[in-house]
């Protein structure tokens, strides 16, 4: 098939087509992403078994939809009340929150949808633009490389996303090891499978899933009887439609600062494990430290609203690049739509690009009738969304719990992964509170029989050598950008130090 | 979450060396499954494993080395505060468990009602008794109507499902 004006046409209008699904995923991504500490990792996970049941194209469109909307769905409770839906919103209240504090909350409003829509309709054209390049990419990357980078994603988890980088790591490795449960590629001999037979095919993706993310969150969201305090209710409740035209122009005008913030979203988003938090906060920075008026940061200035929005949206299709072309989900979002291609049988990764070109490019043409659509339908519905962070614990808790274990038992009909779910859950549930990084340990989990694979390749082309990991001079180049990407922050930590010490002696 | 020091609190180790102990455990009963079997078999375990292992054992030594200065204690409260919200935080897991039992006995869909009515009036201290009933039955109607009637899940069978069935 041609990649061609005419393919990019179609493919605009076969998603136009999709808007059934589209426009009620955005309205559900917007709820959800306004609840704080669920992500639209977490909708996706909860509504897995129908996505399973869905055809894989609608599948698709449905999580994309949604993790976009979501994404902007984060900034309402930013704006409104100072707690960010997910942690890429964290940084939108810096300014965000003290222009609901000068009166002007609906404006913060108007401006955060307005800069979330453009970055994410120009990041996904960039994209869409790049992946015919992109795309060439996975075919310079063979069994060595694979490994390498694949390693390199969980060390760069470890380092950017996780606290503690051995944590991180030992999160990452944990995951890669549970990933290897279930019988070996070439002889089929059980390996950790403690007994249960149900593991012989290795860890069900979809129960280490929900219980590492929606059953661990659920035990620990129960700590608040509401998710707002009553201070942040009523502030919520009293929230007014005021100056949104204007928050629309104003960021209109500012056109080129959501250029490049977004394209700092994008290149973040391409790297695994730096997700929109940090695009987010690395866009706030960059934007002060440009500015002509810095000292107004953190007091209400739309510059420092329109950054890190602008920003997080670049991140949604940065994200998907590696997953598409690699094959390498580059965040929790990313692995979740992996497991669900993986179990419609879709196999990511540069090929994708020329067996089914309608649906590597079909997603992110999907992202841009989504960003499109929601420009046209989130304004009118943005204050009202914003009232389901009342929503009490109580009954969203064994929500949570109930509909993901119904998830876990869908795709096999095993009561067994209903269990393994569960036992996800109280790991994930561990992990969180001890500072341990559940993406870490699940990007293992999918990562472990994937380089496993791949290792086997690497090591029955070389007769069993080990150091044929060390042969390719791409790989070689990605080892060396490994042991960088681990050797740097301590080494920088370490500076940092030194400097702080030696400030404090001149002090003294 | 992940809680560790704040002001002058000594860290709590208790609860961060878990993970690194089960994944230990883990990967020592791994190495120990493939010790005769075929190469193949072995060369995850034996890469994975042994980084993770030195992983693991760095974290031993970063927390030895915590506990000996005096700024850490073996303690769990980063694990189990807040500890006023803890019985219900345990009575929800337990809920949890029964739940997975009792689909077998009492059948998908009489479970689920249960098990989110219980877990409701449970977390909410017994408040709002019939707001907490019906949320719980219009969610296991709706995983009846969808999961059993419309997709046809094998979830197990219980008086409820049976009915449906004999009516249909």
């Amino acid at each position: 098939m041609e990649i061609n004006a005419a393919f990019f046409a179609d493919l605009f209008l076969h998603s136009l087509s999709l808007w059934w699904v589209i426009v009620p995923s955005i309205f559900l991504g917007l709820v959800v992403g306004a609840i704080p500490g669920f992500s639209a990792a977490n909708t996706i996970i909860v509504l897995l078994p129908f996505t399973l049941i869905m055809e894989v194209e609608v599948g698709l469109v449905f999580m994309v939809a949604l993790y976009c909307a979501s994404r902007m769905g984060a900034g309402i409770p930013a704006i409104l009340v100072n707690i960010p839906g997910t942690a890429g919103a964290a940084a939108t209240p810096l300014d965000g929150y003290p222009m609901v504090k000068k009166g002007q909350g609906q404006q913060a409003l108007a401006m955060s949808f307005t800069a979330s829509t453009l970055g994410g309709i120009l990041t996904t054209v960039i994209a869409l633009a790049a992946m015919p390049l992109l795309a060439r990419v996975g075919f310079y990357m063979h069994s060595v490389e694979m490994v390498v980078v694949m390693l390199f994603g969980i060390s760069l988890i470890a380092t950017i996303a996780a606290k503690d980088t051995l944590k991180g790591l030992i999160a990452g490795f944990l995951g890669l090891m549970i990933g290897s449960i279930g019988t070996d590629h070439v002889y089929a001999t059980p390996r950790g499978t403690m007994g249960f037979l149900e593991l012989y095919d290795g860890i069900p993706l979809i129960p280490a899933l929900v219980g590492l993310f929606a059953i661990s969150e659920a035990f620990l969201v129960i700590e608040g009887e509401s998710i707002l305090s009553r201070h942040s209710r009523e502030r919520l409740q009293s929230s007014s439609w005021a100056q949104t035209l204007q928050g629309f122009a104003i960021t209109l005008k500012k056109w080129w600062h959501v250029t490049w913030t977004s394209l700092i979203g994008l290149v973040i988003g391409v790297t695994p494990g730096a997700g929109a938090a940090i695009a987010a906060f690395v866009a706030y920075q960059q934007s002060r430290t440009l500015s002509k008026t810095p000292e107004l940061y953190g007091t209400g200035h739309p510059e420092g609203l329109i950054a890190p929005e602008a920003a997080n949206n670049g991140v949604t299709a940065g994200t998907l690049i590696p997953l598409l072309v690699l094959g390498i989900p580059g965040g929790a979002t990313a692995a979740i739509m992996l497991v669900v291609m993986q179990y419609q049988g879709v196999n990511v990764g540069p090929r994708l690009f020329s067996a089914q070109p309608e649906l590597g490019y079909g997603i992110f043409m999907a992202m841009f009738v989504t960003y499109l659509l929601m420009a046209f339908t989130i304004l009118p519905m943005s204050r009202y969304m914003s009232r389901v962070t009342l929503v009490s614990t109580t009954y969203m808790s064994p929500l949570i719990v109930g509909f993901t274990l119904i998830g876990s038992f869908v795709p096999r009909e095993y009561m067994f992964d209903m269990f393994l779910a569960f036992a996800f859950g109280i790991l994930g549930y561990i992990a969180r509170k001890t500072g341990y990084h559940v993406a870490a340990i699940l990007i293992g989990v999918i990562l472990g029989p994937l380089m496993e694979g791949y290792m086997l390749v690497a090591l029955q082309k070389s007769d069993g050598d080990p150091f044929t990991l060390f042969s390719s001079p791409l790989g070689n180049v990605l080892w060396l950008a490994l042991v960088a990407s681990l050797l740097l922050p301590v080494f920088l930590k370490h500076r940092q130090r030194r400097q702080a010490a030696a400030f404090s002696e001149g002090e003294g | 979450m992940a809680s560790t020091r704040d002001g002058g609190e000594k860290r709590q180790l208790g609860g961060e060396l878990i993970i690194p102990v089960v994944a230990l455990g883990f990967t020592l009963y791994y190495i120990g499954t493939v010790l005769d079997s075929p190469w193949s078999a072995k060369v995850n375990a034996y890469m994975v494993g042994s980084v993770l292992i030195v992983l693991v054992l760095a974290f031993f030594v970063v927390a030895a080395r915590e506990l000996l200065r005096g700024r850490a204690t073996l303690g769990l409260s980063n694990l189990l505060e807040p500890y006023d919200i803890l019985p219900k935080r345990i009575g929800f897991m337990l809920l949890t468990v029964g739940y997975l039992v009792g689909i077998e006995w009492l059948g998908f869909t009489l479970t689920t009602f249960v098990f989110m009515a219980a877990s409701m009036l449970l977390l909410g201290g017994g408040r709002r008794p019939l707001l907490c009933l019906a949320a719980a039955l219009v969610m296991a109607a709706v995983a009846l109507g969808v999961f059993v009637i419309l997709f046809e899940k094998r979830f197990p069978k219980g008086p409820i499902e049976q009915l449906v069935q004999a009516l249909s």
